[in-house]
């Protein structure tokens, strides 16, 4: 247990902590039927589920690293060019903005024996992140005058978006009394795509140094900028709600991808499990544009070359030629070549240690030892989460406690520390009203009373019908 | 007990999700906003070899060159409305031996001259170039008349006989000073 406490703190001191689509509340809890999503070799519980169409899973989540809405937008009498000053002097490039959301429209489970579960479903999904583009947002807010000498990096511009509906199926299988795997399928479609990534290049102005005719010498050095987008058409003109659905379903452009899990219950007490999800990549292919600028140019303004001209003879067009000259080295090209978008791959890891009298309505004893492990009333435990953004992997570092109050209410409690805030709680309640399972889940509950100074929110909420095992 | 617990906790989470709200907070004081970035650009820059003055082959007079060129970055109202000042820059250089009478005029598209400045540039030596830097600082209103503008138009004029050696530079630059507000 040290040591895999030690690699997880190892984790999370030597990447980015981060927030994405971080579900730590869920991840491991076997009372709701969507754990299975987390880590396809989770502990399935019961006979079959069969999730409330478009109410099994609704989860949104949203946040920023570097600054909450009080910080942007407090009402304490601050000018707020003094407020936004302040962000952009302390936002770094590698601060971001995200959000998530996702919909189960379809999800299904049921036992095909004791040792194999299959799991179905469609969901929807949107998932957007933003890097914070200090270097322009410096040149918007302050213009170049007293940036001479200082070279404005494109690659500050990182974005994505994607919205897709992804069709799975799962398989998770008991090994043994200790080990559960796990593993899921997912075909893509790919709705709507966007993203700016990879850019690369600078501009700088600087006195000119020989390198230009004029004073300065303002130069767009090796510039290689780039917009991909893919199903936009899609939404031009007006968009009917059969057109949305046809896109959503396998109308978009498509993509497969895998999941897997395993679960290793060491005994009564300990389990540890991980999983890896998103491992996969769209091809976008139909309706693609890609807005790419890319070349070298300094810039030295007009140049008037007072030729001797005759009556009725105009000057040469210099402006028209001065733009000219800039197309010419930064070329925007419009392409419509197919690209592939790698998902953002996501890992989940944990330890728990379950503890106390067994828990309400399990049996009262694993008296043999060879049976399976059975529940405990409490639990605690470390979990990591990590995902591959853009620009870094980006991580969370979750400390839980687990406490399975009645024989119908599970509660579990997080903190969890990310790139957003050190101090996130978050709670989330399960109950199995007869076969009926609800589930409420939030986080940032701190500053749940007033948003605007959350640096993130995150909700979660699903409503299943699960069938007991017989 | 343990039913107290769960209804309690319940009840918590259904006021969370509900009475969860952003306060303290005023986004309409962005519609005041200002940015104001100063950008710097470079402008026009000519050289002019003397015996160009005594070119007489097209129609201006001995010892007089012009020339004009559009200036479209200005033509957006939103930018002509956000310049609240304009800083010109001129660096002259002169090797030849001649003073010139140097005009510089800020044009409408319509051809009405909305702003000048004038200066004399003083002979110089090819050993020896006068050097004469200009910074002319235009604040609002008078500004309009920049922003108005969409050609410039330079000439230069060689006092006395035009020079046969030696060349007339200019270079220059602009600081717009920007404010921009968030409506």
């Amino acid at each position: 247990m040290r040591y895999v406490t030690l690699f997880l703190v190892s984790c999370y001191m030597l990447m980015d902590p981060a927030f994405g689509q971080n579900k730590q509340l869920i991840y491991g809890l076997d009372e709701v039927p969507q754990n299975l999503m987390l880590n396809p070799g989770g502990v399935a519980e019961g006979r079959a589920f069969f999730g409330v169409p478009l109410l099994s899973g609704i989860h949104v989540n949203g946040g920023s690293s570097g600054f909450s809405l009080f910080d942007l937008a407090a009402s304490d009498g601050k000018l707020p060019a003094e407020r936004i000053s302040g962000l952009i002097r302390d936002l770094s490039e590698k601060d971001f903005i995200t959000m998530t959301q996702q919909l189960e429209i379809i999800s299904v489970g049921w036992r095909k024996n004791d040792k194999t579960f299959y799991t179905a479903g469609i969901y929807q999904e949107f998932d957007f992140i933003t890097y914070f583009p200090k270097d322009w947002a410096t040149l918007a807010w302050y213009g170049n005058a007293d940036y001479l000498n200082y070279p404005f990096k494109f690659d500050h511009i990182s974005a994505r978006a994607d919205l897709l509906s992804v069709f799975h199926f799962g398989i998770n299988k008991k090994i043994d009394r200790k080990w559960t795997v796990g593993g899921r399928l997912k075909l893509y479609n790919s709705i709507l795509a966007g993203s700016s990534l990879n850019n690369r290049g600078s501009f700088t102005t600087r006195l000119s140094d020989g390198d230009s005719q004029n004073i300065y010498a303002q130069d767009l050095n090796k510039a290689n900028v780039s917009i991909q987008t893919s199903g936009l058409s899609r939404f031009e003109g007006n968009v009917t709600s059969s057109d949305l659905l046809s896109a959503g379903l396998f109308g978009g452009d498509l993509g497969l991808g895998i999941d897997v899990g395993a679960t290793y219950q060491y005994d009564d007490a300990w389990r540890f499990s991980g999983s890896i999800l998103d491992i996969g990549a769209i091809v976008h292919a139909s309706d693609v544009k890609t807005y790419q600028a890319s070349g070298d140019y300094i810039l030295e303004g007009i140049e008037l070359d007072f030729p001797a001209l005759s009556q009725g003879q105009n000057a040469p067009p210099y402006y028209a030629i001065f733009e000219n000259e800039i197309e010419a080295a930064v070329p925007i090209d419009t392409l419509y070549s197919a690209y592939t978008q790698w998902r953002p791959v996501k890992m989940n890891l944990a330890a728990s240690y379950g503890f106390g009298p067994t828990a309400p309505g399990s049996v009262a004893c694993n008296c043999s030892g060879k049976g399976d492990a059975y529940q405990l009333e409490s639990e605690v435990g470390v979990q990591f989460y990590a995902i591959k953004r853009p620009k870094a992997i980006q991580t969370a570092l979750s400390l839980f406690y687990v406490r399975r109050l009645l024989r119908n209410l599970t509660l579990k409690s997080t903190w969890t520390m990310d790139a957003l805030s050190w101090t996130n709680l978050g709670l989330v309640a399960v109950s199995d009203l007869g076969p009926i399972n609800v589930y409420l889940a939030a986080d940032h509950l701190l500053t749940y009373s007033n948003l605007a100074k959350a640096r993130g929110a995150s909700i979660q909420f699903g409503i299943n019908v699960k069938l007991e095992r017989r | 007990m343990k039913q107290f617990i769960s209804h309690f906790i319940g009840v918590l989470l259904l006021i969370l999700s509900v009475s969860s709200c952003v306060k303290d907070t005023d986004f309409d004081q962005f519609d005041q906003t200002l940015l104001t970035p100063v950008v710097d650009l470079n402008l026009i820059f000519w050289e002019v070899q003397a015996p160009s003055f005594n070119d007489t082959s097209g129609n201006l007079p001995l010892g007089f060159v012009r020339d004009t060129t559009e200036i479209r970055f200005l033509d957006d109202p939103d930018t002509q409305e956000s310049v609240v000042r304009a800083d010109f820059l001129f660096e002259f250089e002169n090797t030849s031996d001649a003073d010139y009478d140097l005009v510089i005029d800020f044009v409408s598209l319509s051809g009405q001259v909305t702003y000048t400045l004038q200066t004399t540039i003083e002979a110089g030596t090819l050993n020896t170039p006068w050097q004469q830097t200009i910074l002319d600082e235009i604040m609002a209103p008078e500004v309009n008349a920049i922003t108005q503008a969409g050609l410039i138009a330079i000439s230069a004029t060689a006092q006395g006989t035009p020079p046969d050696q030696g060349n007339l530079k200019m270079k220059s630059k602009v600081r717009f000073y920007l404010e921009i507000s968030g409506q």
